[in-house]
């Protein structure tokens, strides 16, 4: 090699070697922690309500709120599914209706509308139910 | 070497190598299939080909740029060096099956078109935890590209040397952004502590080795020569020159090779006109230099490479006063006859 591209190779090495290490421990320390862990997730009495569905997945429940109910999913591990759409089924005439989205590991929280006759976890991409309940 | 732009130039060497190659990438990818069934058996086909493809591609990636540095350090990893261009194509279709099987995974089911969804689905571009990791592995997959596709002698000699040169250095900002790549996409998602420190560990081994072979060449740079008034500079004693082999000496910042054979030496540039190997570091064979890395070979007495090639270096006039050797300053056009100084 030339001098100029031995010199070359070393400004670029001595370029990477100090900014490199820097962005990884950065990237590092950037990490998030898991939304929940697996060893935390205690279901309390208060959480539970009707628990529709624990498994080692999801644990499912539904709650009434006043007037209201609510709907609890809590994701105990990373789903397998590149989507899961939540879809609640109307006692009138079985419509389904849409609930909301579940992404990641964690809890999970949705409004509820009427009564349930069942509830659809449904990936769309892989069209395919992931569960399906009925109350 | 050869005349004509022959596709590969195999030889019974290239192709052993090409084997070994083949079939380490064939263990591999059969140990880290082996090793997900056991400890992930639901893991996708679809994941399990993107996982094991990037690793694979990111380990041909760490042992090509480590053999660079470590030829310089041992002789006896120069065959790596030699056949270092087929690794390079190798780790590029490992890259592109990952990449691909990514983009086809996570791009190409909605309505947008998968490169633009690649650059536009995450937007997070001013954060570092969330930043949009893809499109570095995609900028870097360009690179590699890139150089694939002029990793052949046409383009060397076309491109010419110099852009040639410098566009294959892209490999290092290329390798700075697989590595944020790792770091900002699958470390983020699923933290190992194991794989963190491998690839850091791997990152600092490549980045020392460089920076001490780097090193250790400018102090050959900087050697002071006694420079007589007439324009001569004192190389060596003669005794110093093995056999059939050459003494690397600087000159106005630039090294030349002072070869010893058949009882004459001859001095020429010790930068190889291909891809600027160190000629000084070959040996004579069958009455021309030898450049380690690629078998390139030139006549020490002028430089030129012998017919049918057309390759020429730089010649430089010796003398000799009693047991020491004496090289003038000023270089001869490449391909100048210059008559060996008879031991």
């Amino acid at each position: 090699m030339t001098s100029n591209l031995r010199k070359a190779h070393k400004l670029i090495w001595i370029l990477l070697f100090l900014t490199i290490p820097v962005l990884m421990v950065f990237a590092v320390l950037e990490i998030k922690k898991p939304a929940i862990n697996d060893g935390n997730l205690v279901l309390t009495e208060a959480l539970l309500g009707q628990v529709v569905l624990d498994n080692e997945a999801f644990s499912i429940s539904v709650q009434k709120v006043g007037e209201t109910s609510q709907l609890h999913v809590i994701v105990k591990r990373p789903l397998k599914n590149p989507s899961a759409v939540i879809y609640g089924v109307s006692s009138e005439e079985k419509k389904e209706y849409f609930i909301g989205v579940i992404d990641k590991k964690g809890v999970y929280y949705f409004q509820l509308k009427g009564d349930l006759k069942g509830i659809r976890m449904y990936d769309a991409i892989k069209e395919q139910d992931i569960i399906n309940i009925e109350l | 070497m050869g005349l004509n732009y022959d596709l590969v130039l195999w030889n019974k060497h290239k192709k052993s190598y090409d084997k070994w190659i083949a079939l380490a990438v064939l263990c591999y990818l059969l140990t880290f299939v082996l090793i997900t069934f056991l400890t992930n058996a639901e893991t996708s086909i679809e994941t399990l080909i993107i996982r094991a493809f990037g690793t694979l591609a990111l380990a041909l990636l760490h042992v090509i740029l480590v053999i660079g540095p470590l030829a310089r350090l041992n002789k006896g990893f120069l065959p790596l060096l030699y056949n270092r261009r087929h690794l390079g194509v190798s780790m590029f279709l490992a890259a592109l099956i990952h990449g691909g099987f990514s983009i086809f995974q996570f791009h190409t089911l909605g309505d947008v078109n998968p490169i633009y969804s690649v650059f536009t689905s995450n937007m997070e571009y001013n954060s570092l935890a969330d930043f949009p990791f893809q499109t570095l592995g995609f900028f870097a997959l360009i690179i590699f590209f890139l150089m694939a596709a002029t990793s052949h002698d046409f383009w060397l000699k076309n491109l010419t040397p110099k852009t040639w040169k410098r566009l294959h250095m892209m490999v290092y900002p290329a390798y700075a952004l697989v590595v944020l790549h790792v770091f900002l996409g699958a470390f983020q998602q699923q933290p190992a502590i194991g794989s963190i420190g491998l690839l850091g560990l791997g990152f600092m081994l490549i980045a020392s080795l460089h920076l001490y072979t780097g090193f250790k060449e400018r102090k050959v740079d900087r050697q002071k020569a006694k420079v007589t008034e007439d324009g001569w500079e004192f190389v060596c004693e003669i005794d110093e020159i093995p056999g059939d082999r050459a003494k690397i000496f600087t000159l106005k910042k630039e090294r030349i090779a002072v070869f010893k054979y058949e009882n004459k030496l001859s001095a020429i540039s010790n930068v190889c006109k291909h891809q600027g190997g160190p000629l000084g570091e070959g040996k004579v064979v069958d009455g021309c230099v030898t450049c380690p890395w690629h078998g390139y070979q030139y006549l020490p007495h002028n430089g030129q490479s012998p017919p049918p090639f057309t390759e020429k270096v730089a010649t430089y006039k010796l003398k000799k006063v009693g047991s020491q050797i004496y090289v003038h300053q000023e270089a001869f056009p490449e391909g100048t006859a210059v008559e060996p100084v008879t031991l």
